[in-house]
């Protein structure tokens, strides 16, 4: 199967070259796409296989996907000088102010590449309207986690709809209407789906980690540690003193091996994982039943698990 | 309740047994979470770090 990614990241580098006439501003976006195509670009692989399962035909599946790379480029940039923990990456090893000019700089090259990128006058109008609506809906789940203010798990899963679900689903429709197609609500739902499941398993992960990137050292609240909080054993009252800071960082630096056998112990860990599972599942019910897209379900299957890249 | 069940579940060695040989009730989890719930004690069991899906 052919590897989307070279032209994908082609097109990234190129719309930098054409639109960022200044040399620095080119030379620092520059050094941000390369990092950026050392990983694996499942956003606009997203995009590709489902401008191909809805009949799209020609290049500009990868120069939209570039668009929506851009675009999650520019919010992992944000998203890192926000949290300050990410320390290798280069945007973060560059003054503060040029790093956020550069993500900005991206946002606006985003729009532009898919105006671009997308065939015709109505879907151009439909993608940058499909991309301001998605965009605003992840912009708002994401000032909602920054304040990190969810008291019960309906409030964290409809935060993670938001941010994380619209960027799927951003990434998914692109791909439907840049073929010329309208809004498909079952992509729609699987979308978010993906973008759920996909983020506690990201919540897993940084569950298990005791560095600047760990939820529970951060006081931030995730399915998972609120799970962690609601737990009324006396043993462990200690986790929901911490994040009521009754307890201080110095306090709880010892515990790691205890923290780590308490997610084990108190079935944070199985939660977290039925969870995501049960979003995933749906996901592939959903997939399951359209039978427009029958012929392409082992290959979406296999891109969204990772084992192969489109 | 998927919550309460899962509680209850790593607290008792015999309700887990029951559950992952399918001898348990799963009162109040719907058929969702209790498809979830099977898949990921199977994995567990047959000690897979986790359901195939990686996203990160």
């Amino acid at each position: 199967m052919k590897d989307c990614n070279p032209l994908i990241g082609q097109h990234m580098q190129q719309l930098a070259q054409r639109y960022f006439t200044a040399g620095p501003l080119a030379r620092f976006a520059e050094r941000y796409i390369k990092d950026k195509l050392n990983e694996s670009l499942r956003f606009g692989q997203l995009t590709v296989i489902h401008y191909r399962m809805f009949g799209g035909q020609g290049d500009s599946a990868y120069k939209v996907a570039a668009a929506v790379e851009l675009f999650i480029l520019a919010s992992d940039i944000l998203d890192d000088l926000q949290d300050q923990d990410a320390p290798g990456k280069p945007w973060m090893q560059d003054p503060l102010p040029i790093a956020l000019h550069v993500a900005t700089a991206l946002l606006t090259l985003s729009q532009q590449a898919m105006l671009d990128g997308a065939a015709g006058t109505e879907t151009k109008i439909g993608l940058v309207a499909l991309m301001n609506d998605r965009l605003l809906r992840s912009a708002n789940g994401q000032m909602l986690d920054i304040l990190n203010e969810m008291q019960d798990e309906q409030a964290y899963l409809e935060v993670i709809k938001q941010k994380s679900g619209s960027l799927l689903q951003f990434a998914c429709m692109a791909g439907v209407m840049a073929a010329g197609l309208p809004w498909n609500d079952t992509v729609a739902e699987y979308a978010i789906e993906i973008g759920i499941a996909a983020q506690i398993q990201n919540d897993l992960r940084d569950l298990l980690r005791w560095d600047e990137k760990s939820d529970f050292l951060q006081r931030k609240r995730t399915l998972l540690t609120l799970y962690l909080i609601e737990g009324e054993a006396e043993e462990d009252q200690w986790i929901k003193h911490y994040f009521e800071c009754r307890l201080s960082t110095e306090d709880v630096a010892m515990k790691r091996d205890l923290f780590f056998e308490t997610c084990e112990r108190t079935g944070a860990i199985l939660y977290g994982s039925v969870m995501s599972r049960m979003h995933y599942n749906r996901f592939e019910e959903l997939v399951d039943s359209f039978e427009q897209i029958s012929a392409w379900k082992s290959t979406l299957l296999d891109l969204v698990n990772d084992k192969v890249r489109y | 309740m998927l919550k309460e069940t899962i509680r209850q579940l790593v607290s008792s060695t015999e309700k887990m047994s029951m559950t992952m040989g399918g001898q348990m009730q799963l009162a109040g989890v719907s058929a969702a979470e209790q498809k979830a719930l099977l898949g990921e004690l199977k994995n567990k069991n047959e000690k897979n770090s986790g359901y195939a899906f990686l996203w990160n």
